[in-house]
Order: structure tokens, then C-alpha cells, then sequence
């Protein structure tokens, strides 16, 4: 009899669900909502991963214009009716909350969950406002700089019109001549962008400024933007400053300077007039992009500096870039065990409960044969 | 009672084993992880084709897991030569040299995880017994909450893969400064150091506007340790009948 109650404790073990806590909720992402008088949304979500009851509720702003539906097999809708009015000008933030009830026959310190979801509604006034934003192209020596001015209404009235004056800046702050864009009308709401372009006709490689000034209706924004003169180059970011002795790995990381890709490149590291190492080559840099070159040396050394030149080479072309290279004693690295995931864990554990089972199975029918054996003889 | 005969428990092991490999087998396809041990089920098959357009949206899930639900000490008393009994979920047990008589040694936290697909904050409140002095009585009982980053913690059965990196740094733009409690005393590195628990509860990771707990695998998950001193004069009797923290993950909506 014992043996059986044992065994039954062990069925519940195994069929009983691990009572870890957990809770979801998936809908369509609704923040930010641009406020508009009779606006209508009706978003629908899904509750999961819990094996509790849970309730939504609706706080914070607005909430007399939002309705939550009933919780039918763990989904429901969100509705937002705005009124027929407009409402204060600022930023309203409203939050759908998920929870799961609570569990009071649990003793000890227990935890349920909650998910809260929170939705920025944006109110803009009937006074006039844009967001203006600018970019600017990088561009090779002696083309053009495309310009774009975007413009986003921030109000519920219509704008007559948007210009701009763009303003192109070296990197002292000094200008270097100025482009307009013709005016647009924008509606409430609505969004334009104003489209220009700048010669760098003489101008060197290196950074520059665009600065914008838009005049709508009267009013004035300025926004400004970096942008670059390039040419066919590939510029040197940075490299690994320090080498240990014996076997280290070098890295540099390298910049596109060009606004085409640059076919096969490759870096050659050289200390003290010794060449330790290429590195593999990269086949294509796109243009204005970052890309890292490395390899591994066999460094045999005095510690400290020692000077050295790398070999940049890209497009058939070499660049020499003096360095300075620290020879530093080899670190010993700290080895970690690897963990063993989760889910592998528990197929390993339900792998050998399921043997015990099985085993538990042959050991009593092994025996009632046994003991059938023994009552015949 | 009638006794249960053999024919029957050993049914019930049968069942048992059905229902294990059967659970076994649907946690690791919603796992997806069926292609890493091999396994692959079909669950479609086209039989003509033709071409179209597809609308795709891919919706936010807010989602947040909690793989202990609830920590025990049991119960037990203050030993005579002690002022007081100090006690860890993070199992640090009898912290004041053998003064927590007959409490279990508790070694795991709250271990909550970002399972969803949008990053969250996460904060707490409390239900019940929530000060010290309901909870315990006596002179001077503490009872304190802390939230260290899993990858520090190092606590098993994260739902997902165990983290690499250290969790809630993931704002852009600004680092709160990993498992940040809002009342915390500390304030340059508040995660792992106690603070006092309030029933109106405490931001963990983030706040209202700032998300910073990652969804990535990597670096989703952290550890809520609690901390009891049982003063000697403790009431006998007193002690935890009813205290529920609720954590809630945060997001924009």
C-alpha cells in the first residue's frame, strides 16, 4: 500500500502544471494618436500565457471617450469615440490595464502579474505650428548636395504657406552661400517636403553645415543638418591600440569616404619595418560606411611602444597610416562554464522521469510475475 | 476505503508518460525550437500557386513572466541568543550567525522576464501585510525588496535562453542605470541594494515614459529578492498570511 501512495504521489509530480506566473496582451500599436474631432478607433486584443481570470480596466486621461468590450475567450476590443469639439492643446497619456485576479488561497509571499499599455494622444491647437525637419546628402567633391526640408502640420488650421532658406556653413561657421526652395500651401495635418539642391562646386573634402530657415504664415522655424564632401578615400577610425604577446588579434576599423563603393579592401600591418599581417579583404565598402578589417599576428616583442604603419588598400590604390602599437603581457581568460539553456534542461529532466516510469512499470510487473511464479510452485 | 489495484496504477503511469512527451513535444514547437533538436512538423501544405499581395502587421506584445511565483520561508523562531533572525530569498539563510531556527534557506527570487516583443518597464505593488511592522511585529522589523539583473543573480529557468548581458539598459539614448528602484537609498547604483517595501509599490527597471528592460533573449530577465529581520520580540502567531506583490510590465500602448 505504501509503495501505491508513493507512485500516486509521483503521477501528481508529473501531471501537475509548474505554477509559474505569466501574462500578455497583443493588439495593434496605437500611440501616438494625432487627436481629430468624431475620430474613430477600435483596436482588438489578445490576452495569453495565463491560466488565471483577468480583468482590464481603462485609466489616466480621455478615458470618458474610451469603452473596453467584455473579455470573451481572452480577447477584446479597445473603441475611442473623440467628441465633436476640439479639446485643450498638450499631451494626453491613457493606459489599458491587464491583470490577473489574485490568487488568495496561496500563503507565503505570492505574486500574480499585470500588463499596462500606455497611449500618448497628441492635441495640437488651432494656432499655426510645424515640426520641420532637414537632410542632407553626403556628396564628392564638385556635385551636389540634395537638400530636403520636411514640414509636419502641428495644428488643426490650414497653412497658406511654407518656404525655405537653406544656408550651407563650413566647419568654422563660416558661409559659403545660401539656396531657397519655392513656397507650398500644407493643409491641417498634412506634411510636405521642400526639395533643393546645393553645388560643392570648389569646395574641399570635409565636413560642412546646412541650416534651414522656414518662414510659414509669418511665423519662422530654423533646424540644421551635417553633411559631408567626400572623395575617393578610405579613412582610418581607429585600431587596436594595445597587442599581447604571442598570438593577438589587431582590428581597424575603416570609413568609405566615396559615394560609390570601394572594391576590395585590405589593410597590411607593419611594425618596426615587419610586415605581421594582412588581413582578409573585404570585397565591397558601401559608399559613406564604416567596415572592420582584422587579423591575427604572432607578436614577439619587447613590451611597450613601438611605432608601425598600416597599409590601407582599396580600388587599386595604398594609403600608409603611421601608428603607434602597445606591446602588453598575454592575459590568461577566465573560463566560464556554459550554461545549459532552459528548455534542454527540462527535456532532460522529463527525459529521465519518463525512464524512472518505465522502469518503475518493469520492476511491478517483473514482480507480480514473481509472485505468481511463487503461489504456482 | 477501496485499495487502488495494480492494473490501474499502472494505467495511470501509462497515462502519465503520454501526457509528459505529449507536453514535452508542444512546449519545444511553441519554444520553436524544433529545428536546434531536429524535430519538424508539417503544418501546411500548398497545393497550387498564384501570386498576390500580403499585408503585413506585426503586433505589439506586452509580456511579462514570472518563473517563481511564490517564496516560503516556512516558519520557525528567533534563537534565544539573538536580537534578531535576518533572512534572504537569495539564500543567504541565518546572515546573523545561526539566529533563524527552523526557516527554510530560500534561494530563489522573483525571477520576471520580458517575453514579449517590445521592451518594458517593470514595477510592483503590494498586496496585504505590506510594512514590517504588520508582517512581523516586534521592535524594528524590516522588510525590503531588491532587483538585481539575472545575469548577475545567475538564477535558472529563465523562459527563455539564459542571459548574457546585464538587463534594463536597453533606452536609447539614456541609461538608467540597469534595475533602478525608484526609492532607492543608493542612488548612483541602486540595482542589488535593499529598499524598504511600500504598498503603493516602487518602479524596478524604467518608469512611465522610459522602457529600458530589452526583449532580447540575451538580455530580458531579473531577479526580486526579499529580505525579512525577525525582531526577538516578534509576536509569535505573526507572520506572512497574506502578502501578494503584483509586477507589472510597462509599455507604450
Amino acid at each position: 500500500m505504501k509503495y501505491k501512495v508513493l507512485l500516486l504521489l509521483f503521477l501528481l509530480i508529473l501531471i501537475f502544471p509548474k505554477l509559474s506566473s505569466a501574462l500578455s496582451v497583443s493588439g495593434n500599436l496605437l500611440s501616438p494618436i494625432i487627436y481629430e474631432p468624431r475620430k474613430v478607433i477600435t483596436n482588438h486584443y489578445t490576452i495569453g500565457d495565463t491560466y488565471r481570470k483577468v480583468t482590464a480596466t481603462v485609466g489616466g486621461d480621455l478615458v470618458e471617450y474610451i469603452k473596453i468590450s467584455e473579455i470573451i475567450n481572452n480577447e477584446f476590443d479597445l473603441s475611442i469615440s473623440f467628441p465633436d469639439k476640439y479639446i485643450s492643446p498638450k499631451s494626453y497619456y491613457f493606459s489599458l490595464v491587464v491583470s490577473e485576479e489574485l490568487d488568495s488561497s496561496k500563503g507565503g509571499f505570492s505574486s500574480t502579474t499585470g500588463v499596462n499599455k500606455i497611449v500618448l494622444v497628441e492635441v495640437y491647437s488651432l494656432e499655426k505650428d510645424i515640426l520641420a525637419h532637414l537632410s542632407a546628402s553626403n556628396a564628392d567633391r564638385d556635385k551636389q548636395v540634395n537638400l530636403v526640408v520636411g514640414v509636419e502640420s502641428r495644428t488643426y488650421s490650414d497653412i497658406d504657406s511654407v518656404s525655405a532658406r537653406i544656408e550651407i556653413l563650413d566647419a568654422g561657421g563660416k558661409s559659403l552661400g545660401s539656396v531657397s526652395a519655392p513656397s507650398k500651401p500644407l493643409k491641417a495635418l498634412d506634411s510636405l517636403s521642400l526639395e533643393v539642391s546645393f553645388p560643392t562646386l570648389g569646395l574641399e573634402p570635409g565636413d560642412y553645415t546646412a541650416e534651414a530657415t522656414i518662414n510659414f504664415d509669418g511665423q519662422e522655424r530654423k533646424v540644421s543638418q551635417n553633411f559631408r564632401i567626400g572623395k575617393m578615400d578610405l579613412l582610418l577610425k581607429e585600431y587596436t591600440p594595445e597587442l599581447e604577446l604571442g598570438f593577438s588579434e589587431f582590428k581597424a576599423v575603416v570609413t568609405n569616404d566615396w559615394s560609390k563603393p570601394l572594391e576590395d579592401v585590405y589593410a597590411k600591418l607593419f611594425i618596426e619595418g615587419e610586415e605581421l599581417l594582412q588581413t582578409p579583404s573585404l570585397k565591397s565598402l558601401a559608399p559613406w560606411t564604416e567596415g572592420e578589417l582584422t587579423g591575427i599576428a604572432k607578436i614577439n616583442y619587447s613590451l611597450g611602444n613601438h611605432p608601425g604603419v598600416l597599409e590601407l588598400y582599396f580600388a587599386d590604390k595604398v594609403k600608409f597610416e603611421p601608428i603607434n602599437i602597445k606591446i602588453i603581457e598575454r592575459i590568461s581568460p577566465e573560463i566560464v562554464p556554459e550554461k545549459l539553456s532552459t528548455p534542454v534542461i527540462q527535456l532532460v529532466i522529463v527525459a529521465l522521469a519518463a525512464m524512472i516510469v518505465t522502469l518503475i512499470i518493469g520492476w511491478s510487473i517483473v514482480r507480480k510475475r514473481y509472485k505468481k511464479n511463487e503461489t504456482e510452485i | 476505503m477501496k485499495d487502488i489495484s495494480n492494473k490501474t496504477i499502472v494505467a495511470m503511469l501509462a497515462m502519465a508518460v503520454v501526457i509528459t512527451v505529449l507536453g514535452t513535444f508542444i512546449s519545444i514547437n511553441k519554444l520553436s525550437l524544433t529545428n536546434d533538436l531536429g524535430f519538424s512538423f508539417l503544418t501546411g501544405a500548398a497545393t497550387s500557386s498564384t501570386t498576390g499581395v500580403t499585408n503585413l502587421t506585426i503586433t505589439s506584445q506586452t509580456s511579462i513572466t514570472n518563473q517563481v511565483n511564490s517564496i516560503e520561508f516556512g516558519s520557525g523562531y528567533v534563537n534565544a541568543s539573538c536580537t534578531a533572525c535576518a533572512m534572504d530569498s537569495n539564500g543567504v539563510h541565518n546572515q546573523t550567525a545561526n539566529c533563524c531556527i527552523s526557516f527554510y534557506n530560500v534561494i530563489q527570487g522573483f525571477l520576471l522576464e520580458n517575453t514579449g516583443n517590445i521592451n518594458i518597464s517593470v514595477n510592483y505593488t503590494c498586496l496585504g501585510n505590506c510594512s514590517p511592522r504588520e508582517l512581523l511585529g516586534g521592535t524594528n522589523p524590516t522588510f525590503q525588496i531588491k532587483a538585481t539583473s539575472n545575469f548577475v543573480a545567475n538564477q535558472s529557468r529563465e523562459f527563455s535562453a539564459a542571459d548574457t548581458a546585464a538587463s534594463c539598459m536597453a533606452y536609447s539614448g539614456a541609461v538608467l542605470g540597469g534595475w533602478n528602484i525608484t526609492n532607492a537609498t543608493v542612488v548612483n547604483n541602486p540595482e542589488a541594494n535593499y529598499t524598504t517595501v511600500i504598498r503603493t509599490g516602487m518602479w524596478l527597471c524604467g518608469n512611465l515614459t522610459h522602457f529600458p528592460l530589452d526583449f532580447k533573449n540575451s538580455q530580458d530577465a531579473g531577479v526580486i529578492d526579499i529580505n525579512l529581520s525577525i525582531p526577538e520580540d516578534a509576536p509569535a502567531g505573526y507572520g506572512v498570511t497574506n502578502v501578494t506583490f503584483i509586477f507589472w510590465a510597462t509599455s507604450a500602448g
